[in-house]
């Protein structure tokens, strides 16, 4: 296990850097370690500079929360359901932030900073209708509940962003909302990051704080009762610790889908299904994995860029299957 | 480790009470049974005991301890629970799962120390499933598995175990195995309340059988005084043979189909 977490940091490093020195306009590795030196014969340009600590180290940054964002609620989620087809957006997460997001742009274009907080303030919205909805804790019966107004829940707020979208028959506010549904980090700045980075890490170390009640709780509600857990306390931190995850993620990063879903069973597959293990090593692999996807996203049609979506799914989606096939029994 | 119940009610929606009223003590170190028809209550009963429900009125006590005041940590160190049998969220080993049993007495990110492992090891041999500890717990035919949470239920160190018709899916073999595990632990101490459907089982595995019928106590006592002709034709609406195997002196019981009229009720 220790040589896994080991080629996890390795690699989450190994991404930082290609991230920074990959895309349109190169940089030197050797140029960033010159300058950290004091070296000044071998040292980035000015346009280096700017392009590398205003654009692409919060860009990278961003894809790193994000990913571990993501891949951590997707465990979080499949051990509360005990379902491997749970996601950060069962509850309705997704189609709730894509609701404000949409109406930010209609009604406020103009004001950038608006928008994450449309998209939160919409999943939020959405997660809450849901709980109110099915009242988790009170039964047992609740978490089926939970799961089918989620389901209801996420058609209604897609009716009302496939209204707006119809409204919106101005090209450029309809690019808009597409182009943030398909999800992206292009919008990656220090001020976003500096209220991401405390929200998703804070959440991230409380989830592990109940790796171990997850694992008991693979054995059934009941079960994990007699064993000590109280279900009801952890249903409602880890609904809402998943949930505000989830959320802020989405808030800066748009709807990017498959991370949440494909990561947690592809890292299960590496560390088997203890979650004081699957919740760190999901944390690392969802960020290298939301790296490389938006470098690819980025470079691969420069100087146009892919939604980060499209490359999440597009490579993620096969080599699941690929996983599903091999390893069928472990999943 | 005694377990008191004191006229408890209990209802699921308002309307019908699924237990009325209803008292019965375990003597420590004892094994008692609970027998009765489909939707008696004896589920409802030991799921009331280990505090999965709670009572709408009267009190449970363990060991003198009201559960009500009890954490669910508290519970877990001094009662184990086997289940009807539930399917196993992710791919753990049947090791992994018999070491959840020592989660009430383990910290978050502690790892696990000698008494954790030796009371795992313990656990697994007395429910012999050592030789299945690296299978995955998905993988495992019902006798198995049933012992697999047997272990685990045994790892907790408990003073008292319950068995929710624990034999019901197993075949005659598994059955035998699974309940002469439970006698032995018994016979060190271990206080055991199961409900079981097989009556001559019953009779065997359990020093006192209580009989409950539409949520409350309809009889109680010894296999022999319970197990009556005339209770299972009151209770069960059957006429059955009852009496002792002559050779062996085991109680049995011997349902008779229903010839000619199939109403039960009649």
């Amino acid at each position: 296990m220790r040589w896994l977490f080991t080629g996890l940091v390795v690699l989450t490093a190994g991404s930082v850097f290609a991230g920074l020195a990959l895309g349109p306009v190169g940089i030197p590795l050797r140029s960033m370690v010159s300058t950290l030196l004091g070296d000044a014969e071998h040292a980035l340009t000015a346009v280096q500079k700017v392009i590398l600590w205003q654009i692409r180290l919060p860009r990278v940054l961003l894809g790193l929360l994000v990913g571990s964002g993501l891949a951590v609620s997707g465990v979080a989620m499949q051990g509360l359901f005990r379902n491997p087809l749970a996601s950060p957006y069962v509850l309705g997460v997704a189609s709730g932030a894509s609701t404000g997001a949409a109406l930010t742009i209609l009604i406020a274009s103009g004001i950038a900073a608006l928008l994450p907080v449309g998209a939160f303030v919409g999943a939020s919205l959405a997660v809450a209708i849901v709980y109110g909805l099915a009242c988790p804790g009170t039964q047992r019966s609740s978490m089926l509940t939970l799961i089918l107004a989620g389901v209801a829940v996420g058609s209604f707020f897609s009716a009302i962003t496939s209204f707006l979208v119809f409204l919106s028959s101005k090209g450029e506010k309809l690019a808009d909302v597409l182009f943030w549904m398909m999800g992206g980090l292009g919008r990656a700045d220090w001020t976003s990051l500096t209220v991401l980075a405390p929200v998703a890490l804070g959440c991230i170390v409380a989830i592990l704080f109940f790796a171990k009640d997850l694992n008991a709780l693979a054995l059934g509600e009941e079960t994990a009762q007699h064993l000590g857990v109280n279900p009801v306390m952890l249903y409602r931190w880890l609904l809402f610790l998943t949930t505000l995850l989830a959320a802020s993620s989405v808030a800066l990063a748009g709807t990017i889908g498959f991370v949440g879903l494909a990561i947690p069973h592809i890292v299960r597959l590496l560390t088997g299904p203890d979650h004081r293990r699957l919740i760190p090593a999901a944390a690392l692999a969802g960020g290298c994995f939301l790296v490389w996807s938006d470098l690819l996203a980025r470079t691969a049609f420069a100087p146009a860029e892919l939604p980060v979506g499209v490359i999440t799914a597009f490579f993620g989606a096969p080599f699941f299957l690929y996983l599903l096939k091999a390893k069928r029994a472990k999943l | 480790m005694q377990i008191d119940v004191h006229s408890v009610t209990f209802a699921y929606d308002a309307e019908q009470p699924v237990l009325s009223d209803i008292s019965l003590a375990v003597p420590s170190g004892r094994a008692v049974g609970l027998i009765g028809p489909n939707g008696s209550g004896k589920s409802t009963l030991l799921r009331l005991i280990a505090k999965s429900l709670r009572p709408k009125r009267g009190s449970i006590h363990l060991g003198g301890r009201d559960v009500a005041q009890m954490s669910t940590r508290e519970i877990a160190r001094c009662l184990a629970m086997v289940e009807q049998q539930r399917a196993i969220g992710f791919d753990f080993t049947v090791r992994d799962v018999v070491a959840m049993g020592r989660f009430p007495y383990r910290r978050r990110w502690s790892k696990e120390d000698k008494t954790d492992r030796n009371a795992i090891e313990r656990a697994m041999r007395w429910a012999e499933v050592e030789s299945l500890a690296n299978r995955s717990a998905r993988a495992l035919s019902g006798g198995e598995g049933q012992r697999v949470f047997l272990a685990m239920a045994l790892a907790q160190e408990p003073q008292i175990l319950l068995l929710d018709e624990p034999t019901t899916f197993l075949d005659l073999r598994h059955q035998v195995n699974f309940l002469s595990i439970v006698k032995e632990r018994v016979a060190s101490g271990l206080t055991v309340l199961l409900s079981i459907h097989d009556l001559p089982l019953a009779s065997q595995i359990a020093e006192d059988v209580v009989l409950l019928n539409d949520g409350g106590v309809a009889c109680s006592g010894h296999p022999e005084q319970v197990l009556t002709r005339e209770n299972l034709r009151e209770i069960y609406r059957v006429d059955a043979a009852v009496g002792r195997h002559p050779g062996s002196g085991m109680l049995y019981v011997l349902p008779a189909l229903e010839t000619e009229d199939r109403s039960p009720d009649s």
